[in-house]
């Protein structure tokens, strides 16, 4: 027995004979069935076969809680969904896991949402996502920062007074929230800089995988929609902060193009 | 059609993460009750296993500060929150140096 796994929606690309084009010829999650198309009007929902064995609702909601199954199979839902998004674009990516026991539903989700799913497809024509992490290297950054006030500080006694540990605290508080600051307005330039060449952008969520031994942490990450023709100044701008920047620790780590999974639409 | 480009990351694992926080997050999500219903991965046992080891990076360097502070967590705008931490800093910060003074002069009484 099999589900049927969805991977992404896009338009017809053969406007003459009304179908949907190319379809890549990869495997879909579980290496034994082929991509192929559920069209409905212009949309289809690019799917392909999944074994029960692996991807019924109980199977599968003990393999996410194994992180080595997760990350592998999270791996090929990206790549699958990129080898579409090479001949096709754009595409609106499904969320990890969507996954039907019958090709009709799917069919059925499309015409319930069909003008949701045209509209995001007409908005998205000729934009990119590209995923910017701002990661600061803590030791670099407060060297650069507090050097002479640092200084300053150290000099003071450590049998001090209740007064002086006090003043002695205040500075330490006031060292912390200067450097806070400094960061903060940082990143806000950064991004209000980097956002003059996109179109929307949005905050995801921070998760410090790896750069655990370099010092560095992530103090921000935004994903942005870029037009096609403003992406080389978009890199390039990024680039430039990059080298202004990189002296006092921080750094801009770009990621793209993505499918446009932070600018798809919601649906109820 | 569009040009064929390559995704390019700087490390395997900056690239886990980056999908990870995309496909299981974002993306079309069909809240209807016929497809197959998935445990929520709120992500959080990554999270939280991952933030552990950045948490201890931070504290090492002596900036744990940071980490709890609404201000870079890039959800939404805390300048309020922020401007009213600071004030009640300030006024601890006053309010302990007049302690002291008023001790001082207790002898003197």
């Amino acid at each position: 027995m099999t589900n049927v796994y969805c991977y992404c929606i896009i338009e017809n690309a053969d406007e003459t004979t009304g179908t949907v084009g190319t379809v890549p010829k990869v495997t879909g999650m579980d290496g034994n069935y082929g991509l192929y198309s559920i069209p409905y009007r212009n949309l289809n929902m690019l799917v392909s076969r999944v074994s029960e064995d692996e991807f019924s609702e109980s199977k599968l909601n003990d393999a996410i809680e194994d992180i080595a199954w997760l990350g592998r199979h999270a791996t090929l839902h990206e790549k699958i969904v990129e080898s579409v998004m090479n001949v096709h674009s754009p595409l609106l990516p499904m969320k990890f896991c969507t996954i039907y026991s019958e090709e009709a539903y799917i069919k059925k989700l499309l015409e319930k949402n069909y003008s949701t799913f045209t509209d995001a497809i007409n908005y998205l024509k000729d934009k990119v996502e590209y995923g910017v992490k701002v990661y600061v290297e803590c030791s670099a950054f407060r060297n650069k920062m507090n050097n002479s006030l640092h200084n300053q500080f150290e000099t003071m006694d450590s049998n001090d007074s209740g007064r002086d540990y006090l003043l002695k605290r205040k500075a330490k508080k006031l060292i912390q929230e200067n450097l806070l600051a400094e960061i903060s307005t940082r990143i806000k330039m950064i991004h209000s800089i980097i956002s003059e060449w996109s179109t929307e952008s949005v905050p995801n969520k921070m998760l410090n995988i790896g750069n655990k031994t370099s010092g560095e942490i992530q103090v921000q990450n935004f994903s942005y929609l870029i037009e096609n023709e403003y992406l080389d100044r978009f890199l390039r701008v990024i680039k430039e902060i990059n080298n202004r920047h990189s002296h006092e620790g921080l750094k801009l780590m770009t990621s793209g193009p993505w499918p446009p999974y932070n600018f798809s639409p919601k649906i109820n | 059609m569009q040009t064929q480009r390559t995704i390019t990351h700087a490390t395997e694992s900056s690239t886990l993460a980056d999908v990870l926080e995309r496909i299981l997050d974002k993306g079309i999500v069909i809240a209807g009750d016929i497809k197959i219903k998935l445990v929520d991965i709120e992500l959080l046992t990554i999270q939280i296993r991952l933030l552990i080891a950045s948490v201890e990076k931070a504290k090492e360097m002596g900036m744990d500060w940071w980490v709890t502070n609404p201000e870079l967590s890039s959800k939404k705008d805390t300048n309020e929150v922020e401007s009213l931490k600071k004030r009640v800093e300030e006024l601890e910060i006053l309010n302990s140096e007049r302690v002291i003074k008023s001790k001082e002069k207790i002898p003197l009484i």
